[in-house]
């Protein structure tokens, strides 16, 4: 019979624990260099020898067991709580060879909890690079455990790993320092009233019982009687207790930790200097961005091209080849083009996400959190802010949940009012196609136009998360804030591996997240655009048929006219018109308002939305760019999409909370109603009032 | 009514379950999909993809 064991993965933030993860599980578990990539534990399966499974936990980055976030939080609650049903059998403490010092704070705190624990070594394919030479026999005999020496990069160590945790029975589990030591008066007395227990679990209980948050305080020992020491007191034995460890650990590493700073070869200090220099390191920043974003439009508009052509060829065979009947009709007029929505955008999207993995992998965006720190510091957030903030441009919703390691309530609920601001890659696909419209694909200063506004808009929604940050700063009165540490890893090649995981994942889940609900939006805007309630709809070949105007037609102008109002008197033509007084003021017409509408599930729905609609209502199969480049309003003659229309719809895009999941994960991290409502009122109404000064500035 | 019409009220109508199990009932939908945990948005898996 197979046994299963839980192994909890943990560390220092940036030490590769998700690499490790997935090395162990073969899951493909986001992986990043720099800090905060795990907010929530991840759990997976690992094979061992003797049939031995390990239920493998990655625990959220944590410098110490001194928890001060949410975070840190789920790791010592685990490692505090037996009956936990993923209390682990053995700890693999990960390390990063460069930091081993720093790192081993929290080895020597896990192994004082008498919990079985491996050391990893981590990122060792640098120890040659760096003048680091270990001697691991002494290592183990002085911290009393079994060292795994990995190099995720070069897979090697996985191996040694699994044996070491196959035979996790024969760890010693001698502890590092007697923490009695620091007071004997103080801890003999706790000893003595909990004989059975382990002293340094007591020590912990006491000192960290303010942070417990989804801990059952029954199923741990009350210790309330013992904690009779004042806070400040506690305070000053914690600090003490740290001296005490970095003693011991210096001892250890004094024989079995040796750096030659005569072989070590790098580069880092001086690419920092120039990276996060206070005038250079904006403008190389600056420069990277800019490239970025005439990457997105130079690369991918043959891809997008291609695949717009090819869905409309799609959409013309499914027309031309099926049997004719109303099911021929959705896959013709409503799946295809609502799906050609999504796919045309998957080079753009492929693009973005192949970037933030370069620049996340390679160690640069360890350096962007550095410099938008202090950018922040004016605007009264801390650097803690920034990471959830970088993190939106990929999705509000992971970014929303990282602001987590915030431990200032405050100011975490105005990192979490403010990042839907941030340009998520959900915007990209309203973005790409309205800039595709109405800006000219003209150079400006030897740089595409398009690409610039691009670029344009993404910094307008950094600012205006900033400027909210600010108003909402003066308003809820933050008065104290949260300390902001950042590692900063080394600069690495980026690995191939990662990075394709990375653009494969993403890009997978925006298309096939989205996808879904895309589908079935564009089914049910197909059904209710080709079904009305009233006669006018059911008769209207013959009421068109009957107008005078009607006999100088030609055919096809007749069939159009007939398919345009039986569209004007469909559900979604009578749904549309009802809304229309609210939106023209914005340079909207219904068939947009529709698109605003639907794009409240999720903002990539706009295009799919338009892309059916227009499909209903046309005669000839055409690709999506095409269609809305067409569609001319009937009471000016001009083109709907035209400077004045396109740039309302960038602002009310850039502006809006257009994204049910978001409110539904704010309301979560809330525990509350109160601030999605207010968001979600306080951004459409912004959103509505700047993009109705834009039209009617413009028109 | 032809086979295509039912076939069509019938793809109407899922798709129409499907959005108000996904934002409604989201642990219904994860249930009736077979996911095992949370895959949802903001889940522990979430990769944010909108």
């Amino acid at each position: 019979m197979s046994k299963q064991i839980n192994v909890a993965l943990i560390g220092n933030p940036n030490t590769g624990k998700t690499s490790i993860f997935n090395a162990l599980t073969g899951l493909n578990q986001r992986v990043g260099n720099y800090p905060g990539i795990t907010v929530e534990k991840k759990e997976g399966l690992c094979k061992l020898s003797r049939g031995i499974k390990a239920h493998i936990i990655d625990l959220p980055g944590t410098y110490s067991l001194n928890a001060t976030s949410l975070d840190e939080n789920i790791v010592i609650e685990l490692l505090l709580n037996k009956n936990d049903k993923n209390y682990p059998d053995v700890a693999v403490v990960i390390s990063d060879v460069e930091n081993l010092k720093r790192n081993l704070l929290l080895f020597t705190q896990i192994k004082d909890l008498k919990i079985p624990a491996i050391l990893v070594i981590n990122m060792a394919d640098r120890m040659k690079r760096k003048g680091i030479s270990l001697d691991i026999e002494h290592l183990e005999k002085e911290l009393h455990t079994k060292i795994a020496v990995i190099s995720t990069r070069k897979n090697t160590g996985i191996d040694e790993l699994k044996e070491l945790i196959t035979n996790y029975r024969e760890l010693p589990t001698e502890q590092c320092i007697d923490i009695s030591t620091i007071d004997p008066e103080y801890f003999g007395g706790l000893q003595n009233a909990f004989p059975n227990q382990n002293l340094y679990k007591l020590w912990l209980v006491i000192t960290q019982d303010v942070n417990f948050v989804n801990l059952d305080r029954k199923l741990v020992d009350d210790t309330s009687a013992f904690s009779t020491k004042s806070e400040s007191e506690l305070k000053k034995m914690q600090h003490q207790e740290t001296v005490k460890r970095y003693q011991f650990i210096n001892k250890v590493l004094q024989g079995g930790y040796i750096i030659d700073a005569t072989s070590a070869k790098g580069l880092r200090a001086s690419f920092d200097r120039i990276l996060t220099h206070k005038v250079w390191g904006y403008v190389v920043f600056f420069l990277i961005m800019l490239l970025i974003f005439q990457a997105i439009y130079e690369w991918s508009s043959y891809p997008m091209d291609y695949i717009d052509s090819l869905f409309a060829s799609f959409s013309e065979w499914a027309s031309n080849t099926l049997p004719p009947g109303t099911l021929t009709d959705l896959i013709a007029e409503g799946i295809i083009p609502g799906l050609g929505g999504i796919v045309i955008f998957i080079p753009q999207i492929a693009f973005l996400f192949l970037f933030i993995a370069i620049l996340e992998e390679s160690g640069y965006m360890s350096r962007v959190v550095f410099l938008m720190d202090k950018i922040m510091r004016k605007f009264g957030l801390s650097g803690k802010s920034v990471i959830p903030l970088i993190s939106g441009t990929a999705c509000a919703i992971p970014a929303v949940m990282a602001t987590r390691n915030i431990d200032n309530w405050k100011e975490r609920l105005i990192t979490i009012l403010v990042t839907p601001f941030v340009t998520c890659a959900a915007r990209l696909p309203v973005y790409l196609i309205i800039i595709a419209l109405v800006i000219p694909d003209e150079e400006f200063l030897g740089m595409n136009l398009q690409g610039l506004t691009l670029m344009a808009m993404y910094v307008l929604g950094f600012l205006t998360a900033v400027f909210s940050a600010w108003a909402l700063n003066k308003v809820l009165r933050v008065k104290s804030r949260s300390f902001f540490v950042v590692e900063m890893p080394n600069y690495k090649v980026p690995l191939l591996k990662n990075v394709v995981i990375t653009v494969v994942e993403k890009t997978k889940s925006f298309v096939f997240g989205a996808g879904k609900i895309i589908l079935a939006i564009s089914i049910i805007l197909w059904f209710l655009a080709t079904n009305g309630p009233r006669d006018t709809f059911h008769n209207a070949e013959s009421i068109v048929n009957a107008q005078p105007e009607s006999q100088t037609l030609t055919e096809d102008e007749l069939a159009t006219n007939i398919n345009s109002y039986k569209l004007r008197n469909s559900y979604i033509g009578i749904a549309g018109h009802a809304i229309e007084p609210v939106i023209t003021p914005l340079g909207y017409d219904w068939k947009i308002g529709i698109a605003l509408i639907s794009s409240f599930a999720a903002r990539e729905v706009f295009v799919g939305t338009l892309a059916t609609i227009y499909s209903v209502g046309s005669e000839e199969e055409d690709t999506i760019k095409n269609r809305m480049a067409q569609e001319i309003n009937p009471e000016t003659g001009q083109p709907v999409f035209n400077l004045a229309t396109g740039i309302s719809l960038l602002l009310f895009y850039a502006f809006a909370m257009q994204c049910m999941s978001t409110i539904a994960i704010v309301k979560r991290e809330t525990n509350g109603w109160k601030w999605p409502i207010y968001q979600l009122v306080f951004m459409t109404g912004f959103a509505y009032i700047t993009a109705l000064i834009a039209y009617q500035l413009l028109k | 009514m032809d086979i295509q019409t039912i076939l069509v009220y019938i793809i109407v109508l899922l798709a129409f379950g499907y959005l108000v199990l996904k934002y409604a009932f989201p642990k219904a939908l994860a249930a009736i999909l077979g996911k095992k945990g949370s895959s949802s948005c903001g889940g522990n898996d979430c990769n944010g993809c909108h």
